[in-house]
């Protein structure tokens, strides 16, 4: 009992465990008195202990400082950008070649949009790294200072993945080599199926890398100036992501109706919208504005909050 | 059934912080005290995620503080502030109710 116990707690951020994790758990202990956990209470306190970590990481709640607040919003955005470039690496692969096969009447809002998603994620990427350059100094201190512990295990991990994606790459980059546009595109299951795995792993190494970068900012001291600059970049970042995910959207809106056969076989509008590559690739530009959205709201309201009561 | 399902989703006095304030008012109280007296007293059941949410943030509001652990039991008690609050928000409740009790007879004729 103790044990499912104290496994429930571990559901909370550390500060908290470190606060309130003795009395919970004797409360626990008296309010069953031997019994067992319910699923009630599992469900009571996964609630709770998913508010306490927002709370905690600063997406939640008022009471988080400014500093972490921002600091949090802006790290939100990034991860927004991370699932920005898995949707876009499958919007790439989506539109490959549509200049030249889309029938001439429903080329230009494609066309368009196509270019518009393309500044836009280039902007974006660029943001991104300009704020990576700017943080140099600060990460370097924070690694001479023992910071490299606290990240280590991360970037393993990052780098573990990172090699499986050149390693897959390098393989189907040589078997691609002998194979004929068709089997490239689907008549060969096993090349299609060893490619999707190797685009799973991608995706996952650039989450990973992005997670990685969140807890070296998380540990690292950022002075007011520059977290300034970094939340102004993170909010162009979040503009560019949005424009991007419209432009995305409106590429497959107009190609569904214009000329569907471009995205499946059937040449339906409904059937266009409802095949695979085009669901996953809406699914994740969706889930990167939702991101965009929490992590720009976040910097949003902590700046008038912050704003309100200099005020 | 229903209906006791809706009215007790939305009645302002099931709020875990005006519970655990009421609670306090008359004595300071640990969680698993807290809990009993509360089922005693609202008949609500507050989960154990709910009540430590709750409780977090009246004491980052000032609204309770914390005493010292016996047997790793913390107990918590209002302070001045908590007493202030409470007190807003149970005449504030008494005018909700007047004013409902006084436009339900008209409604109703009784």
């Amino acid at each position: 009992m103790r044990r499912d116990i104290e496994r429930l707690i571990r559901w909370y951020p550390a500060a908290w465990r470190a606060r309130y994790g003795d009395e919970f758990s004797t409360m626990l202990d008296d309010e069953l008195s031997g019994g067992r956990l319910t699923w009630h209470i599992y469900r009571d306190v996964a609630r709770a202990a998913l508010g306490e970590r927002l709370r905690h990481g600063g997406l939640a709640g008022d009471s988080a400082q400014t500093e972490v607040a921002l600091r949090s919003g802006a790290l939100t955005v990034l991860y927004s950008w991370a699932f920005l470039l898995i949707g876009t690496a499958g919007f790439t692969k989506l539109a490959e070649h549509f200049a030249t096969t889309i029938s001439p009447h429903a080329r230009a809002v494609p066309t368009i949009a196509y270019r518009i998603a393309e500044i836009a994620v280039a902007s974006a990427t660029v943001l991104v790294f300009l704020g990576a350059v700017l943080v140099t100094t600060s990460v370097s201190r924070f690694l001479h200072r023992g910071g490299w512990s606290v990240i280590r295990r991360s970037v393993w991990r990052t780098a573990l993945a990172g090699g499986l994606s050149s390693v897959g790459l390098l393989v189907l980059a040589r078997w691609a080599h002998h194979l004929t546009p068709a089997a490239r595109n689907g008549t060969n299951a096993l090349y299609g199926a060893t490619f999707l795995t190797w685009a799973a792993v991608t995706a996952v190494t650039v989450l990973l890398t992005v997670d990685t970068v969140r807890r070296t900012i998380d540990a690292t001291e950022l002075s007011p100036r520059l977290l300034t600059i970094e939340v102004r970049l993170a909010v162009a970042v979040a503009t560019c992501a949005s424009v991007a995910v419209a432009a995305i959207i409106t590429w497959i809106g107009s190609v569904a109706i214009g000329d569907p056969a471009l995205l499946n076989t059937h040449a339906s509008t409904e059937a266009a919208l409802t095949s695979m590559p085009v669901v996953a690739t809406t699914s994740v530009a969706i889930l990167a504005i939702v991101l965009t959205t929490l992590g720009e709201g976040r910097i949003v309201r902590t700046t008038l909050r912050a704003r309100h009561s200099r005020a | 059934m229903a209906t006791t399902r809706i009215t007790r989703s939305w009645r302002p006095e099931n709020s875990p912080a005006v519970l655990i304030l009421t609670s306090l008012a008359d004595g300071p109280k640990h969680g698993h005290a807290l809990l009993k007296d509360i089922r005693r007293f609202a008949n609500v059941d507050l989960g154990p995620g709910t009540l430590y949410g709750a409780i977090a943030r009246l004491e980052e509001q000032g609204l309770i503080e914390p005493l010292a652990t016996e047997d790793r039991r913390r107990p918590y008690r209002m302070t001045p502030a908590g007493s202030v609050a409470l007190a807003d928000v149970v005449s504030s409740m008494r005018r909700l109710a007047d004013v409902g009790a006084a436009r339900l007879t008209i409604a109703t004729g009784h």
